[in-house]
């Protein structure tokens, strides 16, 4: 069967795309350059590496070529639908593995810490990691909306269309996340300052490690 | 009566969290539509921040990026007719390259200890035969 030459496939809407790809591997390409990144940022905050960020990618989008028949836009965007497969297959992921998410600290480095000093490397690295295992204590859920909303800066609408709950429960669950991850870090703080020498009584108590991030 | 007034207190605080984030509108604005104190919110607006700050997007290497887009537009994947007979469940995927060499490198290594296992066990045999026959 040979394909007409006059789709516009960078122009084309998601729907238009999904409708093509049943039968043309090219529109399928193009859905898959518009959301592999997105796709993979959110395997990689998942799962805390390169590697495994890419299998399970690759998976997400192998599956999504399988059904791609099967999928129909009742109010779900393609997107969401994507991220949902993403979701699932981490979830699987981890329950299948059971493992402890390590952290690899070098993954952590951005561009923009190259040009910094190594002490302040080595801060702002300790400051994300303490960030990061705080992040990952959390439910499946709650780490998949701080990965939505900071990584992928999503709006509360788009994060309710892939989570499936309204605008007003997303608000609700972003508030109640918050407030887990501040007790979250604020218990970390605790732990690491139960270990302090306390024979220096003229020091102040330092604020919760959380609040010297950002100095 | 109390924890209603809790409960429309917190959906005040969770809109102001939430549009924050979402940049919709200055964080005084926020606080004056709700009708919230800063107060009330300072240290997770804090955290917002710092997790905005934070979290930075990644992205994948180019190659990896190719080398998916090649494996799709070939179709394979989807076309395997043995995923068509099986479950879901037990679909087989085309594995990584970095998983191909590995299974490829642990197959020669089986293969060859077997070969010597049997190499062994022949020559062994062989020897017992020989003993015998000099023997007999």
């Amino acid at each position: 069967m040979t394909m007409p030459d006059t789709r516009d496939y960078g122009q084309a809407e998601d729907t238009q795309l999904v409708l093509w790809a049943r039968n043309d591997p090219e529109a399928f390409g193009e859905l898959y350059r518009r959301y592999i990144t997105k796709i993979y940022n959110y395997v990689y905050y998942r799962t805390n590496n390169h590697h495994d960020a890419e299998d399970l990618t690759a998976r997400v989008f192998y599956r999504a070529m399988a059904h791609i028949d099967s999928y129909t836009d009742r109010g779900i965007p393609f997107s969401a639908w994507l991220y949902r497969i993403a979701h699932n297959l981490v979830a699987n992921w981890h329950r299948d593995r059971g493992r402890r998410q390590i952290i690899s600290l070098e993954d952590y480095v951005g561009d923009g810490l190259r040009g910094e000093a190594p002490e302040h490397q080595v801060v702002t690295l300790e400051e994300k990691h303490a960030l990061m295992e705080a992040i990952k204590r959390l439910p499946e859920e709650r780490q998949q909306l701080i990965i939505l909303k900071y990584v992928e800066r999503m709006s509360n609408a788009e994060i309710g269309t892939i989570m499936d709950r309204t605008e007003g429960a997303v608000k609700s669950l972003y508030h109640r996340t918050l407030l887990a991850l501040r007790r979250e870090l604020s218990s970390d703080s605790e732990d690491s300052e139960a270990h302090e020498d306390s024979s220096n009584e003229e020091s102040e108590t330092p604020p919760p490690r959380w609040r010297r991030f950002g100095r | 009566m109390d924890s209603v007034s809790n409960s429309r207190s917190d959906r005040r605080i969770a809109s102001v969290l939430a549009d924050y984030a979402d940049g919709i509108a200055p964080l005084d604005t926020l606080l004056a539509q709700y009708q919230v104190s800063y107060s009330e919110i300072a240290d997770l607006v804090a955290l917002s921040d710092l997790l905005s700050s934070k979290l930075a997007a990644v992205s994948p290497s180019a190659a990896f990026v190719e080398g998916l887009y090649a494996d799709l537009a070939s179709g394979r994947p989807v076309q395997a007719w043995y995923n068509r007979l099986l479950p879901e469940s037990l679909h087989l995927y085309p594995m990584s390259n970095r998983m191909m060499i590995a299974a490829g490198i642990g197959g020669i290594t089986l293969a060859f200890l077997t070969a010597r296992s049997l190499s062994g066990r022949f020559g062994l045999r062989h020897r017992e035969e020989t003993s015998r026959e000099a023997l007999a």
